[in-house]
């Protein structure tokens, strides 16, 4: 009822002449090293960046960061969790998550965000209820520009996702930053 | 009921106040202008934002179908509501449904404009805003005075105070950071046992029935992903298109509210949670009616960034309350009449016209002509603010008159030299409220015109 209503009055107002979409053109790429950019912009917001090399590995990266950790939610193969999902039944029971590992799809050199997908195992609230939370990303998947990050996310069944820039923050009083508003307290990227 | 230039008179009474608070919002100006600039394609993006709101406001019913359609088939459930009260009582029968006694928002003008927190405590239901700026107002019990830093009007040793006697916080300990870290410790307590999670909406998109929501703190999103029930409050204009129109508003906002390349969390939900239930409402409250007032009609396409506030010289001297309404500011003062025109008639007038909020909408809205506009329409209907109506009768008179102008003009130069300040500065002469007069220059302009003039 209501949404009828609605629509009828919004047929009887809406103007009549329809002003046509807009293609959205391609922009211009970035000049210079796009990896370069990216840890400029995501630093800034008081991310940490990390460049893996070769003969690292990244198990022995993460010991190495976080050395006093006690849990750990991962989602990525080469990390191991120290506890299973299936231990949990409500999502707030990880309200004690020190770190959370998860992959990035497809990372934003213009502004520094990071694109992660949601998948059916991983309890949403992971990326914002953990204490640090750490992103890998392939270099090889660092773009431009928003257009193209959202071009290259794959849709298909997903139930939800996020750019995420950096730790939580905050500026509500009197404008002063605060990194660790109501989520991470930080963020860690690795760049393989 | 008190009318802008009351309120305003308040509000700059405490000089330095007024300095501070002035000075708090154009920093978001200027870190506005400083990451705009970085931006080469800044004219483009805003053109193609506006060119995609236009068509959205000319198809708004057939996008609002197609969104209904998607997000139903995502396993959404999707209500309308026509007026504030039907969405009110929508949210309350679903909380009811579940039998829910604790409830977190992140922020949310739409919800603001409805009053759904007094509406929800009025039945028992408690409802903590998560949002930083939001809980310090909440805390106390005032409305927001800025749409994007709703305590903007507060200062640190206040907040210190409020902290004290709600969280138990240091004695003198004024730090924001402690303080943020007092209220982070306080709202987790919320965000593990709240029974379900309301959040305002940034864009919805036609063609998937996704919503974006766009925090820095994550407060939304610890909202609605630990309790399995989600719902999402949107104004109808919410709709783009698109998926892809999402690469265009995602550029726009964070740089035009704060001079952030991009807030810290863009969330997108598309489907309820395993196990969940998600609730899209889709409010009406006056919009398709101010769709068909073809002047106005353009203000819909605002994305609630704040810019036009930041950048007003009325706004930043006077506050956010003084616009006595849930949206304030330049695009508040277009949106609001809309609603009542007897209650907001003064809105209108608390601008200098100079313009500079149209120059900084992401969106390009002719702010301050429909300012003006609107100004027109309200003296053509009778409802011009007494004070506004004295001085236009006999400002009426001069400025038909070229002569009288002439000599109007050439008496306020000398007398600004010669009159005691208590006659310049007096509650008369709004403009010397506050304010020094500038110093007249030593000739009026077709003075100076005829002088030279000759030289030819
Ligand atoms: S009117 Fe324009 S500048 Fe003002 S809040 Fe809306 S989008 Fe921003």
């Amino acid at each position: 009822m209501s949404k009828q209503n609605i629509l009828t009055s919004i047929k009887s107002a809406k103007p009549s002449t329809s002003a046509q979409l807009p293609n959205i053109p391609p922009f211009n790429p970035l000049k210079g090293d796009l990896i370069e950019i990216f840890i400029n912009q995501i630093s800034a917001n008081a991310a940490t960046v990390i460049l893996l090399n070769q003969e690292q590995s990244l198990l022995d990266l993460i010991t190495q960061k976080f050395p006093t950790t006690k849990t750990i939610l991962s989602f990525i193969p080469e990390i191991a969790s120290t506890f299973q999902l299936s231990e949990i039944d409500h999502p707030k029971q990880l309200n004690n998550l020190d770190l959370a590992i998860l992959p990035g799809e497809v990372a934003v050199a213009d502004n520094g965000a990071i694109w992660v997908s949601g998948n059916a195992f991983m309890p949403r609230v992971t990326p914002y209820i953990t204490q640090q939370l750490v992103i890998i990303i392939n270099r090889k998947n660092i773009v431009s520009h928003m257009d193209q990050a959202y071009e290259q996310i794959n849709l298909t069944g997903l139930g939800f996702g996020v750019f995420i820039s950096g730790p939580s923050k905050t500026a509500d009083i009197e404008q002063a930053l605060v990194i660790g508003a109501q989520g991470p307290l930080g963020l860690t990227v690795i760049i393989k | 009921m008190k009318r802008h230039p009351q309120i305003a008179a308040e509000f700059i009474r405490d000089e330095q106040r007024t300095d501070w608070h002035n000075k708090a919002v154009y920093n978001f100006r200027l870190k506005r202008d400083a990451m705009v600039k970085t931006k080469p394609e800044w004219e483009e993006l805003r053109q193609l934002a506006s060119d995609i709101k236009d068509n959205v406001l000319a198809n708004l019913d057939t996008y609002l179908e197609q969104f209904e359609a998607a997000a139903i088939a995502n396993g959404v459930k999707v209500h309308w509501a026509e007026d504030a009260l039907e969405h009110n009582n929508m949210v309350h029968q679903i909380l009811q449904q579940h039998n829910i006694k604790l409830v977190v928002k992140s922020k949310s003008m739409l919800t603001e404009e409805c009053a759904l927190n007094e509406y929800l405590e009025e039945k028992g239901i408690e409802i903590i805003d998560t949002d930083l700026g939001e809980r310090i107002i909440q805390m106390r019990q005032e409305p927001p005075s800025h749409i994007v830093a709703p305590a903007i009007h507060i200062k640190r040793e206040e907040v210190g105070d409020l902290f004290r006697e709600k969280l138990n916080t240091e004695t003198d300990n004024n730090d924001p950071t402690y303080l943020t870290r007092a209220a982070r410790k306080h709202l987790r307590e919320k965000f593990l046992n709240a029974q379900a999670g309301i959040t305002g909406v940034n864009f919805a998109v036609a063609e998937n029935g996704g919503i974006v929501i766009v925090t820095n703190e994550g407060n939304a999103d610890m909202g609605v992903n630990i309790p399995p029930l989600q719902i999402h409050c949107m104004g109808i204009e919410k709709i783009i298109p698109r998926w892809k129109d999402l690469s265009i508003f995602t550029r726009l906002l964070a740089p035009s509210a704060s001079g952030q390349p991009i807030s810290i969390y863009t969330s997108h939900y598309f489907k309820p949670k395993p196990g969940g239930e998600m609730h899209i409402v889709l409010v009406d409250n006056g919009r398709s009616a101010h769709l068909g007032r073809a002047d106005y009609r353009s203000s819909l396409k605002c994305i609630r960034c704040s810019a036009c506030f930041n950048t007003c010289p009325v706004y930043r001297r006077s506050g956010g309350y003084s616009y006595h309404t849930s949206i304030a500011g330049p695009i508040g003062s277009i949106l609001m009449p809309n609603r009542s025109l007897s209650e907001n008639a003064d809105l209108p007038f608390a601008s200098s016209l100079c313009g500079s909020c149209s120059d900084v909408c992401p969106v390009k809205i002719n702010i301050h002509e429909q300012l003006y506009k609107w100004r027109q329409e309200i003296h053509e209907k009778g409802f011009t603010p007494g004070f506004k109506k004295r001085i236009l009768k006999s400002a009426g008179k001069v400025l038909a008159d070229p002569k009288k102008l002439n000599r109007m003009g050439k008496w306020a130069g000398k007398a600004i030299k010669v009159l005691p300040r208590f006659l310049l500065y007096n509650s008369l002469n709004a403009w010397g409220k506050n304010r020094e007069l500038p110093i007249p220059p030593k000739q009026t302009f077709s003075e100076w015109y005829q002088q030279n003039r000759k030289h030819e």
